[in-house]
C-alpha cells in the first residue's frame, strides 16, 4: 500500500489550478505520478499527438510531502518506487477551481490544502482526498475517485533539436493576441532572421473543397524580442494553435520565459518553462510538411512541394544534425507545378527569391520552387527525461504511408484492454482530432510518417532494460502496430 | 399618470428599477410567475416541479408613490375617483385584500432591462469619450450598473387588463404593456413554524460559496444535515466522479444562529436548489429553516441602499426512509 500526502498552500493550489486549467486542453484525464522527490501532473490527448507534463518538487512546492511506495501496482526504476493514477480532469477542476484570489466580503478563504492518495488493497474504491481548510471553521472535502494506470509519456532529446528559441511568457502571450480562435494551425518559421508565427486552418466544409476559415495571420517579429533565437531559415513547424494557446496561457501565469526546441518538420517539438519549483514540459507532434499542404500553399502563395516518398532505414547513423537538400523528384515537380497553374498562375514569377518585407504574405513567399530543404533525419534517439537512463530512449523510425494522417508521438506498447479503448476512441475521434494535417487533397505524395515509440512505458522498462533489444523489438512492433491502426493505407516499409 | 382615472387598481412609481430587477431576477428561472398585490407590496411567486416555489416581495417602500385601491372591497371609492395615495394611507392599510394575476416574468424582465441597458450602454459611451477606445471596455463595471436611473411607472386597472409599465429617462419615455393571465393558485408549501428542526442564519455569501463548490461535479442531489454535534452543518453530494462536502463549524463568526436540537438529514434537487444561486450571491444574510417533515425554506435578506428586501425559497425534501418523523 502506497500513501501519498501532500499540503498545499493558497497559492499552490492556485498553480495547481492553473495547470490542471492547461492541461485539461489536453485531455480529459489527467495522470498523476508521485515519485519520492516530486509529483507529476500529465496529459495525453486522445490522439496521442500531444502530451503536456508538470513536475512540482517535493520540497520547493509543497509545504509538506510524503510518499511512501507501496509493492501493489507501483512501477520501480532506476529512480526508486512510484505510484501513478489518473483521474477525471472535471472532477480535479471541481476540487481546485478558481477560487483563491476571491475574498470577497471575508468569503471563506483557503486557509491550507490537505491532499491524500490512499491506495489500501482492503478498500474497494480509490479515492483521491482533498481536504480544503478555510477560514471561520468551514471545511470542504472532495474524495475523488481515480483509477491506477500506467503513464506513457514520450521522450524528447533536446540536444538534437537544431532549432530553439525562448521568449518571455508575457510577450508571447502578447503575440497569442493577434490568433483568432478558430484558427487551428500555428505555424513557425524563421525567415530572413525574422521569426515568423502564423495561423491557418485546414478544416473545409462538409461535403465541400471550400476552405471555412479562409484566412491567415502572420505576424513577423524582430528576434531582439527573444532571449534566444536560433533557428534556420525555411523550416516550417506547424503544431495545433489551441494547444498553444493553451501553453502559453498557462507559462504566462507562471510568468516564465517559454524555451521551444525542434528539429524538422514531422517530428516533435517541444516547449518548456520553469519556474519557483514547477518544471513544464509540452511535447506536441508537428505536421509532417506544413508546405505539402495546399491549403497553405495556397494562401500564402508558397509553392508547395510533396514530400518524395522515402523509406528511412530504422536506426542508422545519428543523422539527425546533417540536412540535405535534394532535387525533387520529377513527377512531384509537375504536380507542384499544377498546383500553381490552378491556383495562382500569374503570382508564380513574383515569388522567386526572399522578400525582406514586413508584410505577412511576403514572409512566407521566400520558400521558391529552387530550394527544397528537405532535412534527412531518419532516426533520433530522444530523451525527454533527464534521469532517465539512456536504454530508455525511443528510437524513430519512418514509415511511409499511403494518405496522410494525425499521428501520434508515439503508439502504444501496452495490449492490456486500454489499448482497444484509444483504438476505438482514436477511430471515433478520427474526423475531429484537432490536429489535421492535410485535407486538401494533397494526396499523391505524401510526407512520410515519424513515429517516435515511447520507451517509458512501465511494462517495456520492467522486461527490458537493455538497450539493444529495444532496438530489435522496437521496429517491428512498430510497424505491426501502424497496420493495426491503419491497415487500409498502410504499406509496410520500415526496417 | 392617471391615478385619478377610476379604473386604475395599482398605480406606482418608482426610482429604484435596479432593486426590484435585480431582486425579480432572483426568481427569474421560471418564465411564468403570479402575481399578487396587497395594500403592502407586490408579491411574485414562481414555482419549479411543485416541489419548490419561490417568493420576491416588493416592499411598498421599494416605490416613492404607492397606491393600491382594492376593487372588492371600496367599489365606491373608485367611482368617487379619490386621490389614490390617500386611500392607501388612510383607508387601505389594514384591509386584507389582494388582487392577483398571473404575468411572464421574462418579458417583465426584459422590459426592465431595456431601461437598464441603454443606461449602461450611454455609461459605456461614456467612458469612450474619455479618451480610452471602448472596444477595451467590453465588460460593464459593477458600479456603473449600478447607478441610479430614471423612473418607472407601474399601472394596473384592473383583471383582464395589461400591466402597464412607463419607463422614464432623459426624457426618453418607454411604455411596455404586459399581459396578464388568470391567477393559477398554487398552495404554497407549508412550513410548521412551531416544529422548526433547524434554524440557521448566515452569510449567504458562504452558503453561495458551498453550493459553488458543490456544483463542479454537477451533482443531482445536495444533502444537508444538521447536528447539535460536530460536523454542526454540512452540506454534501456524491454522483459518479465521487463526492463532495462542505462542513461549517459552529463559529459565531460563521453561524450567526444555530438552532439545532437533534441531527437532522434531508436529501434535496440539487438544480433547485441551485435556483436559488443568484439570490445567495447579492444577499447579505440567508436563514436557513426546516421543518420536522424536511420542508426547507431559504430566506435571503437583500440590502440595497439601506432598504431591507426578502427573497423566500420553499423546499420539499425527497422521500427519506431513514429520516426521522
Amino acid at each position: 500500500m502506497s500513501t501519498l500526502y501532500f499540503v498545499l498552500t493558497a497559492s499552490a493550489a492556485q498553480r495547481i489550478h492553473d495547470s490542471l486549467v492547461c492541461l485539461s486542453k489536453f485531455s480529459e484525464y489527467i495522470c498523476f505520478e508521485a515519485r519520492r522527490n516530486r509529483l507529476t501532473l500529465s496529459a495525453l490527448n486522445s490522439t496521442k499527438s500531444a502530451y503536456g507534463a508538470v513536475t512540482h518538487s517535493s520540497t520547493r512546492f509543497f509545504e509538506e510531502y510524503r510518499f511512501v511506495a507501496g509493492d501493489r501496482g507501483v512501477g520501480v526504476d532506476s529512480e526508486g518506487s512510484r505510484f501513478t493514477c489518473r483521474l477525471y480532469s472535471k472532477a480535479l477542476l471541481a476540487a481546485f477551481r478558481h477560487r483563491y484570489t476571491d475574498t470577497k466580503n471575508g468569503r471563506t478563504a483557503i486557509e491550507k490544502c490537505e491532499v491524500s492518495f490512499e491506495d489500501d488493497p482492503s478498500r474497494p474504491e480509490c479515492r483521491l482526498l482533498v481536504k480544503l481548510i478555510c477560514r471561520h471553521g468551514v471545511l470542504k472535502t472532495y474524495k475523488l475517485t481515480y483509477e491506477e494506470v500506467d503513464l506513457m509519456a514520450p521522450v524528447f532529446d533536446r540536444d538534437l533539436a537544431r532549432n530553439r528559441w525562448t521568449i518571455s511568457s508575457r510577450l508571447m502571450t502578447e503575440y497569442m493576441v493577434h490568433f483568432g480562435p478558430k484558427a487551428e494551425q500555428f505555424d513557425i518559421s524563421s525567415d530572413n532572421g525574422r521569426a515568423s508565427f502564423t495561423s491557418f486552418t485546414e478544416k473545409v466544409m462538409e461535403g465541400r473543397e471550400i476552405l471555412k476559415m479562409a484566412m491567415h495571420t502572420n505576424i513577423a517579429l524582430d528576434t531582439s524580442d527573444f532571449e534566444l533565437w536560433d533557428v534556420e531559415d525555411k523550416i516550417h513547424i506547424a503544431v495545433s494553435l489551441k494547444d498553444i494557446k493553451a501553453i502559453v496561457t498557462h507559462a504566462g501565469s507562471l510568468n516564465a520565459p517559454i524555451s521551444t526546441f525542434y528539429s524538422d518538420p514531422g517530428r516533435p517539438l517541444q516547449l518548456a518553462y520553469e519556474h519557483d519549483g514547477v518544471k513544464c514540459e509540452f511535447t506536441l507532434m508537428t505536421m509532417a510538411d506544413v508546405r505539402a499542404s495546399q491549403t497553405f500553399a495556397a494562401i500564402t502563395r508558397v509553392e508547395s512541394r510533396p514530400v518524395a516518398e522515402r523509406v528511412a532505414r530504422g536506426n542508422s547513423a545519428f543523422t539527425a544534425s546533417i540536412r540535405r537538400r535534394e532535387p525533387s523528384r520529377p513527377q512531384s515537380q509537375s504536380q507542384s507545378q499544377s498546383q500553381i497553374q490552378q491556383g495562382l498562375p500569374d503570382d508564380e514569377p513574383l515569388f522567386r527569391g526572399p522578400t525582406p518585407s514586413l508584410s505577412s504574405i511576403p514572409t512566407l513567399s521566400s520558400l521558391t520552387s529552387s530550394l527544397q530543404v528537405r532535412p534527412n533525419a531518419p532516426a533520433q534517439p530522444t530523451q525527454m527525461r533527464p534521469p532517465s537512463p539512456p536504454s530508455l530512449q525511443a528510437s524513430l523510425s519512418q514509415i511511409p504511408a499511403s494518405r496522410p494522417m494525425t499521428q501520434g508521438l508515439f503508439l502504444p506498447l501496452d495490449s492490456d484492454d486500454d489499448s482497444d479503448d484509444d483504438l476505438a476512441k482514436r477511430l471515433d475521434d478520427w474526423d475531429e482530432t484537432s490536429l489535421r494535417w492535410d485535407s486538401g487533397g494533397n494526396r499523391g505524395a505524401m510526407p512520410s510518417i515519424s513515429v517516435v515509440r515511447d520507451q517509458v512505458a512501465p511494462q517495456m522498462r520492467d522486461q527490458s532494460e537493455s538497450e539493444g533489444e529495444d532496438e530489435v523489438v522496437g521496429p517491428t512492433q512498430q510497424v505491426s502496430q501502424v497496420c493495426l491502426f491503419f491497415s487500409e493505407f498502410c504499406v509496410v516499409g520500415s526496417g | 399618470m392617471d391615478e385619478n382615472n377610476p379604473l386604475v387598481v395599482f398605480a406606482a412609481k418608482t426610482s429604484s428599477v435596479r432593486q426590484i430587477l435585480s431582486l425579480l431576477k432572483c426568481i427569474g428561472f421560471i418564465p411564468k410567475a403570479q402575481v399578487q398585490i396587497s395594500s403592502e407590496g407586490v408579491r411574485v411567486t414562481v414555482e419549479d416541479s411543485r416541489v419548490m416555489q419561490a417568493h420576491a416581495f416588493l416592499d411598498k417602500n421599494l416605490f416613492s408613490e404607492y397606491s393600491f385601491n382594492s376593487p372588492k372591497r371600496n367599489p365606491l371609492l373608485n367611482l368617487a375617483g379619490h386621490d389614490a395615495e390617500d386611500i392607501e394611507v388612510d383607508d387601505e392599510e389594514d384591509l386584507d385584500s389582494t388582487i392577483s394575476f398571473g404575468i411572464s416574468l421574462s418579458a417583465l424582465l426584459e422590459c426592465l432591462q431595456i431601461f437598464g441597458a441603454d443606461s449602461s450602454f450611454r455609461e459605456r459611451e461614456r467612458w469612450g469619450q474619455g479618451g480610452f477606445s471602448t472596444m477595451e471596455h467590453g465588460g460593464i463595471p459593477e458600479n456603473q450598473l449600478a447607478k441610479p436611473t430614471g423612473t418607472c411607472d407601474f399601472i394596473y386597472r384592473g383583471e383582464g387588463h395589461t400591466l402597464d409599465l412607463i419607463l422614464e429617462e432623459h426624457e426618453v419615455s418607454t411604455s411596455c404593456q404586459l399581459t396578464t393571465y388568470e391567477f393559477e393558485p398554487q398552495g404554497e408549501i407549508p412550513l410548521a413554524r412551531d416544529s422548526l428542526a433547524q434554524k440557521i442564519i448566515m452569510k449567504a455569501d458562504w452558503l453561495y460559496d458551498a453550493i459553488q463548490e458543490l456544483d463542479g461535479s454537477s451533482p443531482d442531489r445536495l444533502t444537508m444535515a444538521v447536528s447539535p454535534r460536530h460536523p454542526f452543518f454540512s452540506l454534501s453530494s456524491a454522483g459518479p466522479m465521487g463526492s463532495t462536502s462542505v462542513e461549517f463549524s459552529n463559529d459565531r463568526s460563521l453561524l450567526e444562529t444555530f438552532q439545532v436540537p437533534v441531527a437532522v438529514q434531508n436529501t434535496y434537487k440539487f438544480g433547485l436548489i441551485k435556483h436559488a444561486a443568484r439570490a445567495m450571491a447579492i444577499a447579505t444574510k440567508v436563514s436557513i429553516r426546516g421543518d420536522n417533515l424536511g420542508v426547507l425554506s431559504l430566506q435571503f435578506m437583500i440590502d440595497h441602499d439601506g432598504k431591507t428586501s426578502f427573497v423566500d425559497f420553499r423546499y420539499m425534501p425527497f422521500e427519506n426512509e431513514d429520516s426521522d418523523d
